[in-house]
């Protein structure tokens, strides 16, 4: 072919007002997609779409809207130019909490819901997430099942006695299910605890992607994908056409042009409990560098 | 399932699309995700192909030479429009316009994938093959291929995205 064009182009941010925490409980197996109220006037650049993803352990009859996420991702999509970054936050970084004062970041989630959250790590990052997604972890196994499985490049070898104690190799691994919600979730064994588990997350971020995105042109996959999604997913406050814009979206990133940073901090100690204290000028500094076109050249 | 029917714009009936094309578009209704039933789809896959219509014709067809191709893009959002503007080499014959004598579309296909919701469409997929004969200062023939992604408003179907390529045919 003489000339190729990959691009993609979403109305989705603007005019994003409606505060839409789903009624009642979910179940811990569902999806939750929640906008944004962007009320505060945080100016985003609209071409580039904002999602954190959020990880929880909810058990069964817990409300993962009112737990301790556990994984969290700050996903920024271009949607002009294909281009994705993710920014890791580390569970235990000690923040500002709006209306609460300093605690853990993933403790907003516990006081104050998704929009907590989100406003949260956005003040971190002086970037203003669009959507939160919460997918508790048998949720995210099923997604990676219906995908049929993800393939990451795993950087060194590591087991967890309780997790997965044959452990997982070095180099291109293929994970499914469980098994890759489970190579998200294991920091004891690894040399820098949770900044390597948010290094992880991200592996399987890109590893979802990837899947996608390889069968995106598939006759009807797309749609499929979405109709899953919806069967599963915690809210009508999302239409089904802005869903469908937004996994279209997801399938056009290209992976040449994902970056990824896991926010660095300090060990600290707050009240006798471990703590990370983040690099809070390298957490506006990502900000800064992504928020217009979602790339980050240098962590 | 092939073919279409029921009233669309350009008034498919047998996977034809019977506007003012000098060749017909096939018109093939692809993978329907979800709830939506034949009399719907059928009524999705017409509105779709009269926008894909709208693109091919106003981008690879008409009158030579001429250097507007903005037409093409009437069904596309503001930002899909900006970006296929920005693209005058694949999107649309705008990078030769000026110097070809003539534009010949010789075959035109297009699939139609869709996601159905509550009985209503929600979103759609056309999966597009035009070929196009050049002629003038370009001598060639291109085939286009890709998708558009689409999904419907209160004005109509509306092109938010696409995944195209462009080339020479059997390059």
């Amino acid at each position: 072919m003489r000339a190729t064009l990959r691009t993609l182009v979403l109305g989705l941010v603007l005019g994003l007002t409606a505060l839409l925490v789903p009624d009642g409980a979910p179940a811990p197996t569902y999806l939750t997609l929640v906008k944004m109220d962007r009320a505060a006037g945080v100016d985003v650049d609209p071409d580039v779409v904002w999602i954190l993803a959020v990880g929880s352990d909810a058990r069964p009859g817990e409300d993962p809207t009112r737990t301790r996420g556990d994984a969290l991702q700050m996903v920024g999509l271009d949607t002009r130019t294909g281009a994705a970054t993710a920014v890791g936050i580390p569970r235990d970084s000690w923040v500002p909490i709006p209306g609460v004062g300093s605690n853990r970041v993933n403790a907003a989630l516990y006081y104050g819901g998704p929009q907590l959250l989100g406003r949260t790590v956005g003040n971190l990052l002086g970037v203003q997430p669009d959507y939160v997604m919460l997918a508790p972890f048998s949720a995210l196994a099923n997604l990676i099942s219906g995908i049929g499985g993800i393939t990451v490049d795993n950087p060194r070898a590591f087991a967890d006695q309780d997790l997965h104690p044959r452990g997982w190799p070095a180099g291109k691994v293929r994970i499914n299910g469980m098994k890759a919600v489970e190579f998200a979730r294991v920091r004891k064994a690894l040399p820098r605890g949770d900044f390597d588990r948010s290094a992880n997350q991200q592996l399987v971020l890109r590893g979802i992607q990837q899947k996608i995105a390889s069968k995106a042109d598939r006759p009807g996959w797309i749609e499929k994908q979405t109709l899953s999604v919806l069967r599963h997913l915690n809210t009508d406050g999302v239409s089904p056409r802005e869903l469908f814009r937004i996994a279209q979206a997801v399938a056009q990133v290209d992976p040449a042009k994902i970056t990824t940073c896991v926010l660095q901090g300090s060990i600290g100690n707050v009240g006798g409990a471990s703590v990370v204290l983040p690099d809070t000028a390298a957490a506006k500094r990502y900000g800064d560098a992504a928020r217009e076109d979602a790339t980050i050249e240098r962590c | 399932m092939a073919g279409c029917s029921g009233d669309g714009a350009d008034g498919e009936r047998d996977g034809r699309s019977r506007g003012e094309h000098a060749v017909e578009t096939e018109a093939v209704l692809g993978k329907v995700r979800g709830a939506l039933d034949d009399a719907s789809a059928q009524q999705a896959l017409a509105d779709v192909t009269a926008v894909v219509d709208g693109w091919i014709d106003g981008g690879y067809g008409g009158d030579y030479p001429r250097t507007g191709f903005d037409e093409a893009f009437s069904s596309f959002t503001a930002d899909a429009r900006e970006l296929a503007l920005g693209q005058p080499g694949v999107m649309s014959n705008a990078e030769v316009g000026g110097s070809l004598e003539r534009a010949e579309i010789t075959s035109r296909s297009v699939t139609v994938d869709l996601l159905g919701v509550e009985g209503r469409p929600a979103g759609a997929t056309a999966h597009v093959l035009v070929t196009v004969d050049l002629a003038g200062g370009v001598d060639r023939t291109d085939e286009v291929r890709g998708r558009l992604l689409l999904t419907p408003g209160k004005d109509g179907w509306r092109v938010f995205g696409f995944d195209v390529r462009r080339g020479e045919e059997g390059a």
